[in-house]
């Protein structure tokens, strides 16, 4: 029990501080767009896979189309208790929080900014007009986001916290599209994370066929995602159509004992050919 | 000799009732002296005598006026039967009968015995009497000409010499079953009374479980006998039940009845998970009952589940309705096609979703793969301590 607690803990804690930046960056908000794990979540939830569902990052992309250049952002989040990760970092913002146990914790916001909208081209730096150069970083694969999101409501995950606020939120077309980059670009280095399959697993769960296949369709049709979209198509039958692909052994891994293997892989398979299917 | 063309002349009490006399005026033959009534003189059983006694009770009720029959000496000689009779006819021309006492006598036993007397039946008219002859039993008794009597008015009588056929019909189903314990609690019907026993806390009598379950009350008399004999209940009195060991009768109906062998399970994947399973089920149309461990866990601490157990009429069509796709491995729910709708019996709705009563999901459990036993176990444990809860 003590470990769940534990877990809720983190959880609520990486909720709270996701309010803070959204707080922070309060007249900017409507050039973000949540993506990540937390992004899967809101989306889909734990769609029965009763793994720790997402990491205590969040990642916000950042479309440099809609974005203010008052107040920097850098200003805003130190203002609001953020640091840089380190002075080397590009786009890694922490806070500390205290928790239960002696150490405290550290949690990240990662501000991001779609390859093919950055003004900065160069390998890391954004270079968002009127931001510090540094203050978000380049990432490949996340175009879609712009593309494919809509807005919800965020609140905290304690009565206690009150604040809510409306954010775009990648769609799971987007997210999709993402993870499956993810999984392909670290896959056999020592970054690859077996949960990248499992959310992949958790969003095809979570939405249905008609509307993933709509959204995705709308990818592919637009031309800031479209690449991005039609390279993931591949992957997805690559990764999580046929039983030896490499998302299909990730998603096994990742739930490890608590569910059935061959359950994940036929899930993976039967959601991913019907996806696969509904494009053709 | 024989005609069976004769008009009746008489008809008695017996709903189907042929009495016809022939060839009154006939040659007179008797095979045995009209003047020796005396008792069998071979050393019989005694229900064997009273047997006899009856059925020739029951024989005499259904001749014509003016006849009669009486227990004769026994004829010594090869193929011994049990006892001799003399029917006589009103004109005192008199008949020999032999007779053979059977306490039960199955189609089998009934084959068994014609080949057994093919000599005794040469020498004349042979009934066979017995409490109660089953219709299949009666026939292959017909088909041999064997004459046959049961004590609940089943009759079958022809004498060539003075001429009688007696045909009567009596009781379709045997009245004394309940003497005869069920077996097991193989089947639908006892899985049915199983139920009306575990899920009362007073016990119901042999009338309202036949009632309630809608099976005869000798069926229900015979099941009875059997949990009584294996201590599962206990009786106060004549049939009344005193109270019933309800785990121990899960575990045995359990064993006698696995899973697979109350009905036709296939395998499905719902890729989607178990929550969307359950979730297309709250709002589909279908019969059904949601069982095993995903039920358990709706009422007891369970870990969480991974198999979805569900009874469904039509299963093939069921699950194409419900967007399961046919799953040899990974299957994630288990589609059970009953063999009885007592499944569906107490079936309760809890968020939307129709779960089967508790002890049909314990039962279900205790022969179901992987942890099913064991949750099956649980769930007893959890049943024990919550008897409100679920015992009406």
């Amino acid at each position: 029990m003590a470990q769940v607690s534990e877990v809720d803990e983190l959880y609520v804690m990486a909720r709270s501080v996701l309010l803070d930046a959204l707080e922070a960056l309060g007249p900017h908000r409507d050039a973000i767009v949540l993506v990540g794990a937390q992004a899967v979540y809101l989306r889909v939830g734990e769609a029965d896979l009763a793994v720790a569902p997402f990491t205590t990052d969040g990642d916000l992309a950042i479309d440099p189309a809609v974005l203010a250049t008052i107040p920097p952002l850098e200003e805003a989040l130190m203002a609001a208790g953020f640091l840089p990760k380190s002075k080397d970092s590009v786009g890694v913002w922490i806070t500390k929080r205290p928790t239960s146990r002696r150490v405290d914790a550290e949690v990240a916001i990662d501000l991001l900014v779609p390859a093919s909208v950055s003004p900065g081209t160069r390998r890391r730096a954004a270079r968002l007009p009127g931001h510090d150069s540094r203050a978000a970083r380049i990432v490949r694969g996340l175009d879609d986001a712009i593309v494919d999101s809509d807005a919800m409501r965020l609140a905290a995950l304690v009565q206690t916290d009150v604040r809510s606020f409306d954010v775009r939120v990648a769609g799971p077309a987007a997210l999709l599209v993402a993870k499956v980059h993810k999984i392909s670009e670290r896959q056999g280095t020592d970054r690859q994370s077996d949960k990248d399959a499992l959310d992949v697993l958790r969003l095809f769960r979570g939405t249905e066929t008609d509307d993933l296949a709509a959204r995705y369709a709308k990818l592919l049709a637009d031309k800031r995602s479209e690449e991005a979209a039609k390279a993931a198509r591949s992957l997805v039958e690559a990764q999580f159509a046929k039983r030896a692909g490499v998302g299909v052994e990730m998603a096994i891994r990742s739930v490890g004992a608590l569910a059935d293997a061959e359950e994940i892989a036929a899930s993976c398979m039967a959601l991913a050919g019907d996806l696969l299917a509904a494009l053709k | 000799m024989m005609s069976t063309a004769a008009p009746s002349r008489c008809c008695l009490q017996t709903l189907v009732a042929h009495v016809v006399q022939l060839d009154v005026l006939g040659n007179l033959s008797c095979v045995l002296p009209l003047a020796s009534m005396l008792h069998a003189v071979r050393n019989e059983a005694v229900s064997d005598n009273m047997l006899i006694r009856e059925g020739l009770r029951v024989l005499r009720a259904r001749l014509p006026p003016g006849w009669t029959v009486s227990e004769a000496a026994l004829e010594s000689g090869p193929g011994a039967v049990d006892a001799a009779a003399e029917i006589v006819a009103p004109d005192r021309r008199v008949g020999a009968v032999a007779l053979e006492a059977r306490a039960r006598l199955d189609p089998k036993g009934a084959r068994d015995l014609v080949d057994a007397t093919r000599e005794a039946r040469a020498h004349g008219a042979f009934v066979v009497v017995a409490r109660y002859l089953s219709g299949s039993t009666r026939a292959r008794l017909q088909e041999a000409d064997v004459g046959y009597v049961d004590l609940t008015g089943n009759v079958r009588v022809i004498l060539a010499r003075p001429g009688l056929f007696i045909e009567t019909q009596g009781a379709s189903e045997d009245p004394n079953r309940e003497e005869r314990p069920a077996r097991s609690l193989r089947g639908a019907k006892a899985g049915r009374i199983v139920r009306t026993l575990v899920d009362r806390k007073e016990p119901p009598g042999v009338r309202e479980i036949a009632a309630l379950t809608k099976i005869d009350a000798g069926y229900v008399s015979r099941v009875l006998s059997l949990l009584d004999t294996e201590a599962l209940i206990t009786r106060v009195g004549r049939g009344r039940m005193g109270s019933v060991d309800w785990p121990a009768l899960l575990r045995r109906w359990a064993r006698d009845a696995p899973l697979e062998s109350r009905g036709n399970a296939r395998t499905y994947l719902e890729p989607r998970g178990l929550s969307a399973f359950v979730a297309r089920l709250a709002i589909s149309d279908e019969r059904y009952a949601v069982t095993g461990s995903l039920a358990a866990a709706t009422v007891a601490p369970l870990a969480a589940p991974r198999l979805a157990t569900v009874w469904l009429r039509d299963t093939a069509e069921a699950a194409s309705r419900l967007a399961l796709r046919q799953a040899e491995a990974g299957a994630n729910v288990l589609l059970i096609e009953p063999d009885d709708e007592g499944v569906f019996e107490g079936a309760v709705k809890r968020d939307g979703v129709r779960y089967a009563a508790t002890s049909q999901v314990a039962v279900d459990l205790l022969t179901s793969t992987g942890r099913g036993p064991a949750e099956g176990e649980e769930l007893i444990t959890w049943m024990r301590e919550n008897e409100g809860a679920w015992r009406k």
